[in-house]
């Protein structure tokens, strides 16, 4: 499609909408998107076409359970991932093939060669791909700014904390010596009910693939540097369904980086009570000329009231303007035909990492970044 | 009544050890000819003092490395203890206490970030210090050890631990501030709970054109207090103190341990006597 081919509003195809919808309805928060379709296979099981229906009435457009129909009849030129981890890719790759430009959930996919062949689909298609992240909330555009304004000098340490206090399912050390392990699959559907469904699919992820993209991006976006060599410790301390399918749910990660950047990451779902907001997510960076010490969740306003639910956030997030500049950005990725903020390269390589310090967190050695 | 001599100060300047002092009825400050304790640097001293009859603060950071630390001597009838003052902030006695109760659940992760002006090599004894945090507030030695370095200086430097049981801990200390303050930051992560020690939560702001200062809530001399009470207590009890010999030697092994894994580029395990580390 040549630039001036390029259409004013993007007609998107929602490709699977199984988990919660976050991404579809931060797409729509860009003037230049349109939901007009959602869409899956035809073989899929029931619980997947129910949920993909019920996003069609709420969004009020239709379902179509047939993927090349809807994007054949619809005349769409955006698709929205957010299926299962383990059929992200194979939908991307689908629809790049289609010529589609795809936005799509993290993970990028379980495993790395499935990112190569998006990669190699986007490139050989020319299509734009965008792997949703938090990059442009606006404690991380203040911490670019103030790194790109040279406050701190020539930046050479990130150290991100990217905690969720979360439950996941019943607590390690729950389940009785009769009881059968926590099937992963079932966990997550259940888990939908309270949006902590993020690892839904087949096969069991941990909190590195799970949630791992989004502080690896920030350390990628604030660095620009890529990751070369990964430690990693990795342990299940908190949930029976991690325990039971051999998944961490907390690890600690060192980063060794080009130029000799270092990078390290804290991560883990650790627990509803462990903090009365999402998680203490923070952001240290050292330079040669200074220091900045970031927390994400700001600026925020605090709440107290007689009777508040247990479990409600105190700390309510202000400004959020992440869904439109990430959108902004696509666009404008989509018009110029090139840049990006998270593209499918960059997403591969975070990928790697993520399975680096994965491998290393059950090898105890350190890995090299494929 | 204590009657503690200080013969060397380190960090903290002899103001602040008479203040605390003055703040307990049974540690009164004298000249170190009359004193039956001692604040010193260095094994030397330490022993020769120990050899004089007279109890032992060890200031942090004066002891080199595991070698020298294993030279101290400590009589039965002698407290020698380690005047670790980061155990003994308010801040981090706090969440001591909270790990010590079981409130937080099995400790999970550790997280401390320490940073300072002046540019200079972080070195073992530097080091040290937190790493005794680390042992301490798991009940035991690191498995594994993992380190980096950067700066042209040595001035920055990474330590990754592993714990049995899955434990973890990352530290890292800088010394690449511009002139001015420090920050230090510590985070533990446990089973049921979780507890934050962070400047950042700290700061006042100070308005004087421009962009705001950041004006740190100090905790005073109540650290200096802490340890001076452990410390007369354990005197006149007749018991050990904590931390000890033992504590520093332990945390001086794991920071050698950090320095050979810096240079091997590969994490070290503990080794089948427990005593030490080794690659592979």
């Amino acid at each position: 499609m040549s630039s001036d081919e390029v259409p004013t509003v993007f007609r998107c195809a929602v490709v699977s909408v199984v988990k919660h919808a976050y991404v579809p309805n931060g797409v729509v928060k860009h003037p230049r998107f349109d939901l007009v379709v959602v869409c899956d296979d035809a073989d899929q099981p029931d619980w997947v076409h129910e949920r993909n229906q019920l996003y069609a009435d709420e969004q009020r457009i239709p379902y179509v359970r047939d993927i090349q129909r809807a994007i054949a009849e619809f005349d769409v030129q955006v698709a929205v991932i957010s299926s299962e981890a383990e059929r992200h890719c194979e939908l991307a790759v689908r629809c790049a093939e289609a010529g589609l430009h795809v936005v799509q959930d993290k993970p990028m996919s379980n495993r790395v060669s499935e990112c190569d062949r998006v990669v190699d689909a986007v490139a050989e298609h020319d299509v734009r791909f965008m792997m949703w992240n938090r990059n442009f909330l606006p404690a991380l555009v203040e911490a670019k700014r103030v790194i790109d304004e040279g406050w701190i000098g020539r930046p050479y340490a990130f150290h991100v904390d990217f905690y969720f206090a979360k439950d996941s399912g019943p607590a390690q050390g729950s389940r009785g010596p009769d009881e059968p392990p926590i099937d992963w699959l079932e966990r997550q559907i259940e888990a939908h009910s309270d949006g902590s469904d993020g690892g839904v699919g087949v096969d069991p992820m941990g909190e590195l693939k799970i949630e791992g993209i989004y502080p690896l991006a920030y350390i990628q976006h604030l660095s620009g540097s890529r990751v070369e060599r990964v430690y990693a410790r990795t342990t299940s301390h908190f949930h029976q369904a991690n325990f039971d399918n051999d998944v961490e749910d907390l690890a600690t990660v060192t980063l060794e980086m080009e130029n000799g950047v270092i990078g390290t990451l804290c991560i883990g779902r650790i627990g509803a009570a462990s903090h009365p907001d999402i998680g203490e997510i923070k952001l240290h960076v050292l330079g040669d000329a200074g220091g900045l010490v970031i927390s994400e969740a700001r600026p925020e306003v605090s709440v107290y009231y007689r009777n508040q639910p247990q479990f409600e956030f105190r700390g309510r997030r202000m400004a959020i303007d992440l869904d439109y500049q990430l959108m902004d950005d696509f666009a404008a990725e989509i018009d110029s035909g090139s840049g990006g903020i998270l593209d499918a390269v960059t997403s591969r390589d975070i990928a790697a990492t993520v399975q680096a310090a994965v491998d290393s967190g059950k090898s105890g050695r350190v890995e090299e970044v494929g | 009544m204590l009657k503690l001599g200080l013969i060397d100060t380190g960090a903290p300047p002899a103001a602040d050890w008479q203040a605390a002092a003055d703040r307990l009825a049974d540690v009164t400050i004298v000249d170190a000819e009359a004193a039956d304790a001692v604040l010193v640097a260095g094994v030397d001293r330490a022993n020769q003092s120990v050899a004089d009859g007279r109890h032992v603060l060890l200031l942090p950071g004066s002891v080199a490395d595991s070698t020298e630390a294993a030279r101290l001597e400590t009589p039965e009838t002698t407290v020698v203890m380690l005047a670790a003052t980061g155990r003994f902030q308010p801040s981090i006695q706090e969440i001591g206490a909270v790990n010590c109760s079981g409130t937080l659940g099995p400790p999970g992760l550790l997280r401390i970030h320490r940073w300072r002006p002046g540019g200079q090599q972080v070195n073992t004894s530097d080091l040290a210090d937190q790493l005794d945090l680390a042992n301490w507030l798991f009940g035991t030695l690191p498995s594994e050890v993992y380190a980096v370095r950067r700066g042209e200086s040595g001035s920055y430097i990474h330590v990754h631990l592993g714990f049995p049981g899955g434990g973890m801990t990352l530290i890292d200390m800088a010394t690449t501030l511009p002139d001015g303050e420090d920050y230090y930051c510590l985070s533990l992560i446990g089973g049921d709970g979780s507890a934050y020690v962070d400047d950042h939560h700290n700061m006042h702001l100070l308005f004087a054109g421009g962009h705001p200062e950041a004006v740190r809530g100090g905790e005073g001399v109540a650290g200096l207090v802490s340890l001076l009470r452990e410390f007369s207590a354990a005197v006149a009890e007749g018991r050990s103190a904590r931390p000890g010999p033992s504590e520093l030697a332990a945390a001086l092994t794991v920071a050698e341990a950090a320095e050979r894994s810096i240079e091997a580029g590969e994490p070290l395990r503990r080794d089948e006597t427990g005593d030490g580390y080794e690659l592979g």
